[in-house]
């Protein structure tokens, strides 16, 4: 706003100066309120980035060491063994967990989807593990899956005297525990978005198909999954940022062993920047997790503002 | 109360693409006047309520109540009451609670709050509903209560921004007399937006009809009606659409365009090249006049109003099809043929820009 | 659907239907029901029972141990004391965060300016970023305030990286209510923080509920920053579970071990129970949009 007239020295003028002054500070309130959030987002988002990143490129052990030594430690971390493990390990997993946490997910939601009696309470009991902490789960299934005693024991008990069932202690099938466990967490989880998305559909369409002779099968093929298509790439990223994010279920389920067969690259980093006094290492990992994250997200949240802006 | 002087309004909104939302508003409204601005959505007549109310910053020229310059004035100095689309009621609150709520913020005395909150109540119909949340209220108590709100802080200028649209139709004809007939009753500067040409006819003392953020015209309701400042304004008001026919002007002699018979006839305007002529749809004949032009025409659809009858006739003096609205209840063929008759008195000549022509036999003052 | 005579066929589909999801349910609810009956048994029923046995008698040693008794790393007073580190930092982080987020969604849905939209994508990426990446600066941070291994360096950790959440909701909840509501009060003489405690908190009370349950179950089932950010005495529960189940001297107690983790998951258990509408809400909410 510009007032020429306002700056004139005068008695007259001097009281509008004054209240214009509370009304700058009015109109500053607003930014004034966010500010502290924008400082503490720079500083410890994207300073804190920069910090790690800048770290990577540093032979820091204990103590951060300000001495720039190229990208030395992200080959010293390609050549290590363990974190190939880890990478290796978050694949498996990863892509399983994706995969049938979504298989389990769409089809309870498609199955509650039926004019179901106990609805809410069956809802409610599938659901309930994503209200638990990892630690808690990865607890309740390192007895469950305790070869000694769990349910190993339990089907010999029973009859099964042959039943093997030794994965958290076989390096080889260790990660197919973390996948049993997390399933168990979240499929619920993406039962309940799936289960959103069902209820969003227009009824009239399937209506509609049904009239056009569709078989419910077909209908849920041709017409219903295909509308889901948004909340599947939804739960998709969702999933893939438990994955890579994953470390108190690793902590509590198998402590990254036996060894190190279940490491992921969560607990790499832990490990190495926190008790193995490998600072810089652990932030090159770090800074590789946060490149794989991004290149998940990026695309989804282009596509996301994209597709807000033409729809 | 107060007298509202526009000079060189600008709004313009800063952005990748700057938009110019409204551009050079010039524009006095009169201590008391029932003022509707009236256009197609986007035209910048909600912005410039906004603008008056203090809600959207002016980027250009001075707004004035009275003498006084009001710019930079917060919403509240401005004494501004306001109507909205969505009536805005605080829902939390009863009805009562969101008529004092200026009141108090104003720090008035419980007693004088409460005097004037039922003595507006009363003058309202809404004293039954006083201790009512919003959401127990139908739309038109919802409307009544938002008048309400308007009214008790006793204001210099009444805005309405679209108040009516979210009624069903016959409750807006009734709202619409209510505030009319409040507005006689307080005499308070009103500016009323809609889109609605009915409630800008009916309610208004002058209407300004704008269009992409400028003034179109401005003129009573039947100054707008008759002397269409340009075809804007002739084809936004009145329904069914003015009808426009291109002709060459030579002098007072006007020869359509299109068509097989190049008739040529005469109106009593002064205009060398290419015009619009304008004809509303009640206003051509069916009957032969004199001095009219007559145009040859098929039958394409028929609607029956009840009151009237609309017939859409296909022609080739013009690429809309020409409408005609006929008093009563008329069934003809469709797909017959039909010669209808422009009358000159009742043309409106538009030059190659699109501005009225001023007709030779027009009394010179209104 | 259409109401008709059913055929055997669709009765017999309609009874598969009950089944699988019945089955299901009890797959969902085997590890629980376990870890309770585990909890309840001494350790010589665990040796020669199976994990489904029911207990000889209700017995609550390990219940009482576990809280009270039971070795988790240096110290051996159970997770009592843990537990009550996980609600010193919880209570104020969630009344902190949400108070802010209620704020910042309220000046990014009515106070806009120019640029508060790319201020909200950047806050958001706080949503998205996997911590691991500001862990070792934020260690060094609390160490130069004096704030390592403290319960208030815990709090104003899980507030930093809480607050993008609960802009998120409380942005995108009041994008929602009309914009006029602002108008009429700022036209009635209303300022920024009236119109924001008179008229737009008193109708959050939805969000805030969404708000609130998210940040408690996110804060007390948080491990890493706990780990990585708290020492000795003032780890949260889920630090001191895990310290509890993987450091045993002497034979593993599994029964205090579960009698633990049914401890350390039961305040959100019970808000999960209790107001599981809003839990489903926030978790959606916070999951479609980050």
């Amino acid at each position: 706003m510009n007032n020429p007239s306002a700056s004139l020295p005068s008695v007259a003028a001097a009281r509008p100066a004054a209240r214009r002054l509370s009304d700058r500070f009015a109109d500053w309130l607003p930014k004034i309120v966010l500010a502290p959030t924008v400082v503490i987002t720079l500083v410890a988002v994207y300073g804190y980035m920069i910090w790690t990143a800048l770290l990577s490129l540093t032979n820091s052990r204990i103590l951060p060491v300000w001495k720039f030594t190229g990208t030395g430690q992200y080959a010293k971390l390609f050549e290590n063994e363990r974190w190939g493990v880890a990478v290796e390990n978050l694949i498996i997993f990863g892509v399983l967990f994706i995969l049938v946490c979504l298989v389990i997910g769409v089809l309870l939601a498609i199955l509650l989807d039926q004019k179901i009696r106990a609805e809410g309470a069956l809802r409610t009991i599938y659901l309930y593990p994503m209200a638990i902490s990892f630690i808690v789960t990865g607890t309740a299934w390192k007895w469950l899956l305790n070869p000694g005693l769990g349910l190993e024991k339990t089907l010999h008990d029973w009859g099964f005297e042959s039943f093997s069932f030794d994965w958290l202690v076989n390096p080889d099938m260790v990660v197919y525990c973390l996948v049993i466990a997390a399933v168990w967490q979240s499929s619920g989880f993406v039962m309940a978005m799936f289960l959103a998305g069902l209820r969003g559909i227009d009824p009239d369409m399937v209506k509609a198909a049904q009239l056009d002779g569709a078989s419910m099968p077909k209908i849920y093929r041709r017409i219903v999954l295909p509308s889901l298509k948004p909340v599947f790439f939804s739960a998709f990223v969702i999933l893939s940022h438990i994955a890579i994010k994953s470390f108190d279920l690793v902590m509590a389920l198998t402590g990254g062993g036996p060894g190190y067969a279940s490491d992921l690259p969560a607990t790499f980093m832990y490990q190495h920047a926190f008790t193995r006094g490998q600072m810089g290492l652990g932030a090159a990992s770090a800074i590789v997790m946060l490149g794989g994250v991004l290149a998940i997200l990026v695309p989804y949240l282009y596509s996301e503002l994209r597709g807000k802006k033409h729809g | 109360m107060s007298s509202i002087e526009f000079v060189k309004i600008d709004k313009v909104y800063k952005g990748l693409a700057n938009f110019h939302a409204v551009k050079g508003v010039d524009l006095s409204i009169r201590d008391g006047e029932f003022v509707v601005f009236v256009g197609p959505s986007g035209c910048g007549k909600s912005t410039l309520l906004r603008m008056i109310a203090g809600l959207e910053d002016i980027s250009g020229g001075d707004l004035y109540f009275g003498a006084k310059r009001v710019n930079d004035l917060t919403p509240k100095e401005r004494g501004i009451g306001m109507v909205f689309q969505s009536y805005a009621l605080y829902p939390h609150m009863s009805v009562y609670e969101n008529m004092a709520f200026g009141l108090t913020l104003e720090k008035a005395e419980k007693q004088t709050i409460d005097q004037k909150v039922r003595e507006v109540a009363a003058i309202l119909q809404i004293d039954h509903l006083l201790e009512r949340k919003p959401k127990e209220l139908s739309g038109g108590q919802r409307q009544r209560v938002a008048i309400g709100r308007a009214i008790v802080r006793q204001p210099n200028v009444f805005l309405f921004d679209e108040p009516l649209s979210n009624l069903d139709a016959a409750l807006r004809v009734q709202m619409r007399i209510e505030i009319s007939k409040l507005h006689q009753k307080l005499k308070t500067t009103s500016i009323y937006v809609t889109h609605d040409q009915v409630e800008a006819m009916t309610m208004a003392d002058k209407i300004v009809v704008l269009n992409q953020g400028r003034i179109m015209q401005v003129g009573t309701p039947l100054e707008i009606y008759n002397t269409p400042a340009n075809t804007f304004v002739a084809g936004f008001m009145g329904s069914p659409t003015m009808n426009f026919i291109k002709v060459h002007a030579d002098d007072n002699h006007l020869t359509p365009f299109n068509g097989t018979d190049r008739q040529v006839f005469e109106a009593p305007f002064q205009h060398r090249g290419d015009a619009t002529l304008g004809i509303r749809p009640e206003h051509i004949e069916l009957t032969p006049q004199p001095g009219a032009l007559a145009i040859n025409t098929e039958i394409a659809v028929v609607e029956h109003l009840g009151n009237e009858t609309l017939l859409y006739l296909s022609t080739d003096q013009c690429e809309l099809p020409l409408v005609v609205s006929v008093q009563g209840e008329q069934s003809p063929e469709i797909g017959s043929s039909l010669t209808v008759y422009v009358p000159p008195s009742r043309c409106h000549l538009f030059d190659a820009n699109g501005d009225a022509l001023e007709r030779l036999d027009a009394p010179k003052a209104n | 659907m259409v109401k008709s005579q059913q055929t055997f066929g669709q009765q017999l589909l309609r009874y598969g239907l009950y089944a699988i999801l019945g089955v299901a349910a009890l797959v969902y609810l085997m590890p629980l029901w376990v870890m309770l009956l585990t909890s309840l048994k001494d350790i010589e029923e665990i040796r020669s029972g199976t994990l489904f046995s029911l207990p000889g008698s209700l017995n609550f040693d390990a219940w009482s141990k576990a809280w009270s008794g039971a070795c988790t790393g240096s110290t051996c007073e159970g997770i009592a004391p843990f537990f009550g580190n996980s609600f010193k930092i919880v209570i104020p982080a969630v009344a902190i965060s949400t108070l802010i987020g209620a704020l910042n969604g309220y000046v990014l849905s009515m106070w806009r300016f120019r640029g508060s939209e790319l201020l909200f994508g950047a806050m958001l990426v706080g949503c998205f970023i996997p911590f691991q990446v500001i862990l070792l600066p934020m260690a060094r941070m609390l160490a130069t305030f004096g704030l390592a291994n403290t319960t208030t360096g815990l709090v104003a950790v899980h507030i930093t990286y809480g607050i993008a959440f609960t802009t998120l909701f409380f942005r995108n909840f009041y994008v929602g209510l009309p914009k006029e509501l602002i108008a009429a009060a700022r036209l009635d003489g209303a300022g920024f923080f009236f119109i924001f405690r008179r008229i737009v908190l008193p109708l959050s009370t939805p969000i805030i509920v969404v708000c609130v349950i998210w940040q408690f179950t996110q804060i007390w089932n948080d491990f890493l920053f706990g780990v990585v950010f708290s020492g000795g005495d003032t780890q949260p529960v889920t630090v001191a579970l895990n310290n509890l189940v993987n450091t045993s001297f002497g034979g593993k107690e599994y029964n205090v071990d579960m009698a633990a983790a049914l401890m350390a998951a039961l305040p959100t258990l019970v808000v999960y129970v209790l107001a599981g509408k809003y839990f489903v809400r926030g978790l959606t909410a916070g999951a479609v949009k980050g």
